[in-house]
This record gives structure tokens, sequence and C-alpha cells, in this order.
């Protein structure tokens, strides 16, 4: 594992000139009093230490935070090749980025924007490829009518697959807004600042894919206004 | 806490965790064979240097050419004269 995580960097040697310019900003962010600084002090001295051109200190920045950007890609996709490599895309965008990280957010927040950003433009280039799937699906209908009259009663990872068949059914922006509202559990705020759409216009999609997912389910279990 | 049907099962499929990744290794090998467009100091100073030469060379050169003379120009000189 370690001569994994240690491999010969030259890479890192690319630091570019938003990098070195960015260096200054954390370090007056780490040496700023605790309560002033949100973000965690291992990932500031990891992102600062990564901007130096250290590859060993990212891949702890990546060992760190991975697990929560997976679970948040479960979201976006069921099938576990799709979701590492979903994760991984995540972190080299957020590689690619590293010196646009304010440090005055938890990097946590900052990689969960990006992962969003990730799993959006892989439902748009999934919906480019394949037309939505198809609408009469029986075994899918079943399952909804259970869980309908028991939705408290479902295993969690069957309930991950149903939501997650059922908001398939939809547009990529609106599954991505009911995704981040009911099955992320986000705010109306931490929507808008995940998707960087306005707070009226998550409002606005929400509403409108709420009235489209109506038409999918059976009664019992259709969405109403949040 | 959303209490609709829909809410519920959101919140029960929020509990499920899916296995555990390590992209730690996929994720530098990739990093490692991007090559981000760089600017190569040396290389810019060498051809920054060889433009200089060049320009210096050109200066120097210019007016040695515009007093060039055909070296066959004395001796189809002679021939001038002859009606054609």
């Amino acid at each position: 594992m370690n001569a994994v995580l240690a491999p010969p960097l030259p890479w890192f040697a690319l630091i570019d000139a938003a990098a070195h310019a960015a260096l200054p900003r954390l370090a007056a962010v780490r040496a700023a009093p605790r309560e002033a600084a949100v973000a965690d002090e291992a990932d500031l001295s990891d992102v600062q230490a990564t901007l130096g051109g250290d590859g060993a200190a990212f891949a702890r920045v990546v060992g760190r935070h991975q697990q929560d950007v997976a679970r948040q890609m479960a979201r976006f996709t069921r099938d576990q090749a799709t979701l590492e490599q979903l994760v991984q895309d995540t972190f080299i965008e957020a590689w690619q980025g590293l010196a646009g990280w304010s440090g005055r957010s938890p990097l946590g927040a900052w990689l969960r924007t990006i992962a969003t950003r990730v799993g959006y433009r892989f439902w748009r280039t999934r919906a480019r490829d394949r037309r939505l799937q198809d609408q009469d699906d029986p075994a899918l209908a079943e399952a909804l009518a259970r869980a309908a009259a028991a939705p408290g009663a479902l295993e969690p990872l069957d309930a991950a697959e149903l939501l997650h068949a059922v908001l398939a059914r939809l547009s990529p922006r609106d599954r991505l807004v009911l995704t981040l509202l009911y099955w992320e559990g986000c705010s109306v705020e931490d929507a808008a600042q995940r998707t960087g759409w306005s707070r009226a216009l998550v409002k606005v999609q929400a509403f409108r894919a709420r009235r489209r997912l109506e038409k999918l389910l059976p009664p019992g279990l259709r969405p109403e206004g949040r | 806490m959303d209490r609709t049907p829909l809410g519920k099962l959101a919140a029960r499929a929020r509990a499920d965790r899916p296995a555990p990744v390590d992209v730690r290794g996929p994720v530098l090998a990739a990093l490692a064979q991007r090559r981000a467009p760089q600017r190569d100091r040396t290389l810019l100073l060498f051809a920054a240097g060889s433009l200089a030469a060049a320009a210096l060379v050109a200066l120097v050169a210019l007016p040695e050419l515009s007093a060039l003379q055909d070296p066959l120009a004395g001796m189809f000189s002679a021939l001038d004269g002859v009606p054609r």
C-alpha cells in the first residue's frame, strides 16, 4: 500500500502560478485563530503541502475524504465500478482546482460541490447516450407499491435501489434537485450552493420535478411540497 | 424532516452505505499521466537567446549583403557590347 501511496511524482513539479498565489492565502488561514478558520487543520496543511509539490499529501487528502465522496456518488450510480470512477474524477478535478479552495470553508463541503458537478455531468452524458428508461416497468411498479404500503420497512440498500430507479426516470436537472433535497437531505441553500443555481431556481426546479415525479409514483409515495 | 412517504423512503435510502473504496493509487496514477501545460524557463531563455543572436547577426550581415557584388559581373560585363 505504501508503495502505491508514495510514487515518484514529477508531475507535482508542475505547480503553476495560481498555486503559488494560493499558498500565502492558506498560510494566513492557518495562522488565524482557530475559531476564525473553519477548515480542518490536517486539510489545510495537506493542501498547502500539495500545492508546494508534495504528492503524498494529496494522497492523504484523498484517503480522508474518499468515503464521503463515495457515499455521495452512490446517489448518482449504483454500479460499483462507475462509482469508483466518479470518485476518481472528483479528486482529479479537485486537484486541478486546488488553488481555488479558499481554506475558509471545510474541504469536504468544497469536494461535495465538485462531486455534484461530476455526478450531474455523468447523468447528462448518460441521458444523451440513451433515452430515459422505459416508463412501464412492472417489477418497479410492484416494488413501488410495496414501498408505498410501508416505506420505513425497507432495508436501506433496497430503499436506495428503489429511489435510484424512480429518480432515474426524470431528466438530469429534475433528478439532481430531488436527489439533493430528498436523498441528500440538503436544504434549499445547500442545494443552491452545490449546484451553483440560485435559491429561487432550486425551488422552481424542485416544484416542477415533483410535479413530474407525481405522474410516475403510486399515490402512497407521491411527494408533497417542501 | 420530511414525513411524506417519499421522504421516509429517502431517509431509509440515506442510511445505505456503499462498499469502501480506495482510489488513492488510481488518482495519483491518473495525475502522473497528465501533462499540464508548463512553461519551461530553460527552454524559454534558450529561445530568447537564440532570437537575440539571430537579430545581431542579421544586423551585421544586412549592410554587408547589400554591398556584395556579383562575382561573375566582371566576366559578363565584356559581353554587354555584343549586339544581339
